[in-house]
């Protein structure tokens, strides 16, 4: 996983989803948080706002648990280095 | 005058669709960072808010109450299209569906017999309408150097295509409710 703290993932997947962070992990399977359409656009877009970061469908394709979708999010973060 | 049963159906129809966009822009409102998007989707929010209003009390200034009902036309695009993946996608299903909204409600307008308190209604539902479809216009060419224009482009003709299909699919499931809107379906 990036450098990025999963934790700080979590609680922004809490804040949307109303579940409680602490019952989330990186293998948490998407499909079972059960999310209605709505809360998922939700989540995927408030996640790319949060970060500034644009993600496309394709890029969600192989996405399936907390843990794929906090490396494809912080993956796409610009270097702090600058590299 | 009273509302027939066809009429009270649509015009509950597009006060539970108002009310749907209503909850689905005060979500994207809140999804989206500070600045002019957030303004204009909070403004979008409250005029679905409103246009449910404006019906509700178009339906009780016709003797009647609005049939309860959670379906809407939106919820044909989630299960049509997939669900949105990001902001562009979102805006992009908003303009898709505004222009079917203002298509929908211009072809109403024009129905031979239509009661002057229902043309009211759309009329002044009319004037937000266009502001939508242009300020989502001007929201998406300004995700350009995001998104990419051809990308974005792509992206809503798959949309239209998509609307098409839901609009042909309502009118059928719908029958003789909406008898008066078949033949000039685009």
């Amino acid at each position: 996983m990036a450098d990025r703290s999963f934790t700080e993932l979590a609680q922004k997947v809490a804040a949307v989803t109303s579940l409680p962070a602490s019952g989330l992990a990186p293998d948490t399977a998407i499909a079972d948080l059960a999310l209605d359409s709505m809360t998922t656009v939700e989540l995927v877009v408030d996640l790319q706002e949060d970060y500034d970061i644009a993600l496309s469908r394709e890029d969600f394709a192989e996405v399936r648990t907390l843990g794929d979708l906090a490396d494809l999010v912080f993956s796409r973060l610009p270097d702090p280095a600058g590299a | 005058m009273t509302l027939t049963e066809n009429d009270l159906w649509l015009l509950s129809y597009y006060r539970s669709s108002e009310i749907n966009g209503a909850l689905f822009f005060g979500r994207v409102a809140r999804m989206v960072r500070p600045g002019r998007l957030q303004a204009q989707l909070t403004h979008h929010f409250a005029d679905e808010a409103g246009h449910a209003r404006y019906w509700n009390e178009c339906i009780n200034d016709l003797d009647s109450h609005p049939i309860k009902m959670r379906e809407s036309y939106q919820d044909r695009y989630m299960e049509a299209i997939g669900t949105p993946n990001n902001l562009m996608e979102v805006m992009a299903i908003t303009q898709v569906f505004e222009k079917r909204v203002i298509g929908q409600y211009r072809r109403q307008a024009r129905v031979p017999g239509l009661h002057p308190r229902v043309k009211q209604t759309i009329e002044r539902i009319m004037l937000d309408e266009r502001w939508h479809i242009e300020y989502v216009r001007k929201a998406l060419e300004d995700m350009a150097g995001r998104y990419g224009a051809e990308h974005i482009e792509t992206t809503v003709n798959r949309f239209t295509e998509a609307d098409q299909e839901i609009y042909a699919a309502a009118l059928a499931e719908y029958g003789e409710r909406v008898a008066f809107l078949r033949g000039d379906e685009t």
